[in-house]
């Protein structure tokens, strides 16, 4: 059970990695790495969104559009519920820390259109993970976003400073390096985990 | 076998309405809970009237954190510098302190094209940076503006500008003092200074009287005839530069800036045009020589 569940949380960051291998969210990865602050909150974000949305949907999907054989229907309701949660913390971080809340910015409402929020809580109800499984899943998921948005912060500061030819500055060179470094994250193989922890 | 699907579409549209009636009930419920008070509002209204640049020349990463600062009255407001003063007076009604400034980068130096002559010539990437690090440029002149533009490419405002003689110069009626184009400058020529000072000294050399003039026709020499007229202080050579004390009482500079046999000392607001008219004496005196 715990290896297991070793496995879903390691396999999340680096075999599964919404970005590099499953291409999901790739739209903040460019437009937030630039900064390392703004990766800082978006991340923190993404982590809490896709948290919460699978902890959430989990129960609507197994107690509710199943027995009512309305599981077409999950890309709505998925899409809803991340919806209020993003305006749920919206609201509460307004009141409560207005300080974050200005320093987070535009990041806080962009998450709501994030497709890897919506592609963790899709594969949780299509691999039929259990809600403990799903949980760290998604945690795990949202940390192997901050890994590589961190990584690809810190790529981009030193490639300003590096020269590059004019017709690769900026996105162009950003995503070369961003196809190296999916490469790399390709290294990693799941069946060695699984001769480790089980 | 259609009725069943139909039914199910049926069923599905209910479902989905009622439970997205039910979010937006709960979302109201909770836009009612965690209401905001006034100072949302104030905060907003202060937004409005800053510049929206996000320098960061206040101390906070952006416009919108400095706004809540000032709402909650933990800051004040003469922290931003590139607010200009109409924004400056409609913050007030908003908020009643409020410092005095409003500061402009200036470049202090002169040199166009032709006003040094150069060491070598360079054959490299067309920005100062590189420049600077072969040699610290390739005129004689080491301290003051090389002319390559690497402030231009930072600048927000466009303020800066190139002349026809090649010379570049800001604008100060454009420039929102951010201090952007300090940072990249590699001689550290651009200097902030305040927008109703009057004068500024357009010249960074800090070098002997003859090596100067040797230089750059465009250099303060030192000669202290600046010192000499001014009364109060306001101008006073130090390591054969003269430097301004920028105080209440600037108004004999035009005097000053008049009797300056290398014309450095500029006035601030208009500098194109006193720039224009000397370049037009120049020229007319060659023309009487030759």
């Amino acid at each position: 059970m715990f290896g297991n569940l070793l496995i879903t949380a390691i396999a999340s960051i680096f075999i599964n990695n919404f970005i590099l291998t499953q291409f999901m969210g790739v739209s903040p990865f460019l437009g937030a790495s630039k900064k390392m602050n703004q990766v800082w909150s978006m991340s923190i974000i993404v982590i809490l969104v896709m948290t919460l949305a699978s902890i959430i949907t989990y129960p609507v999907n197994y107690y509710f559009l199943v027995p009512l054989k309305l599981k077409f229907l999950r890309i709505l309701f998925f899409l809803v519920i991340i919806a209020v949660i993003v305006q749920s913390i919206e609201l509460f971080l307004k009141k409560k820390n207005p300080q974050l809340y200005h320093s987070l910015g535009i990041y806080l409402p962009l998450v709501t259109t994030n497709c890897a929020v919506m592609g963790v809580v899709f594969q949780n109800s299509e691999f039929n993970y259990s809600f403990v499984e799903a949980v760290v899943h998604a945690f795990f998921g949202g940390v192997g976003f901050f890994v590589v948005l961190f990584i690809m912060a810190t790529i981009r500061e030193k490639l300003d400073m590096a020269t590059v030819p004019k017709a690769f500055k900026g996105i162009p060179v950003a995503f070369i390096s961003a196809g190296l470094m999916a490469m790399a994250f390709l290294a990693i193989d799941k069946s060695i985990l699984m001769k480790l922890f089980s | 076998m259609i009725l069943d699907m139909i039914l199910k579409s049926l069923i599905g549209i209910l479902v989905f309405t009622t439970f997205s009636f039910l979010c937006a009930l709960l979302l109201a419920f909770l836009a009612h809970f965690f209401r905001t008070d006034d100072s949302e509002k104030k905060m907003n209204k202060i937004i409005r009237h800053l510049p929206g640049l996000d320098c960061g020349e206040c101390g906070y990463s952006n416009c919108n954190e400095y706004a809540y600062k000032v709402a909650s009255g933990e800051e004040d407001l003469d922290k931003c510098l590139p607010a200009n003063k109409e924004n400056l007076q409609k913050l007030r009604n908003i908020k009643l302190r409020n410092g005095e400034n409003g500061r402009v980068a200036k470049i202090a130096c002169l040199a166009t094209n032709t006003s040094s002559d150069t060491e070598y010539i360079f054959d490299g990437a067309d920005d100062c940076y590189t420049l600077f690090h072969h040699f610290s440029g390739d005129k004689k002149c080491k301290f003051g503006c090389m002319g390559r533009g690497d402030c231009q490419k930072v600048c927000s405002m466009n303020a800066i500008k190139t002349d026809s003689q090649g010379r570049i110069w800001i604008d100060a009626g454009i420039c929102s003092g951010c201090g952007k184009c300090i940072s990249v400058c590699p001689t550290k020529v651009i200097k902030l200074v305040p927008l109703n000072g009057g004068h500024f000294i357009a010249c960074s050399n800090n070098e002997e009287e003859s090596v100067v003039k040797e230089k750059c026709k465009w250099g303060c020499v030192g000669c202290k005839t600046c010192e000499h007229f001014s009364n109060a202080g306001t101008v006073k050579v130090k390591e054969n530069l003269a430097v301004i004390s920028y105080n209440e009482n600037h108004m004999d500079l035009q005097n000053i800036a008049s009797k300056c046999p290398t014309k450095v000392i500029v006035p601030i607001k208009n500098q194109k045009a006193y720039l224009f008219s000397l370049n037009e004496k120049t020229s007319s005196t060659e023309t009487e020589n030759g």
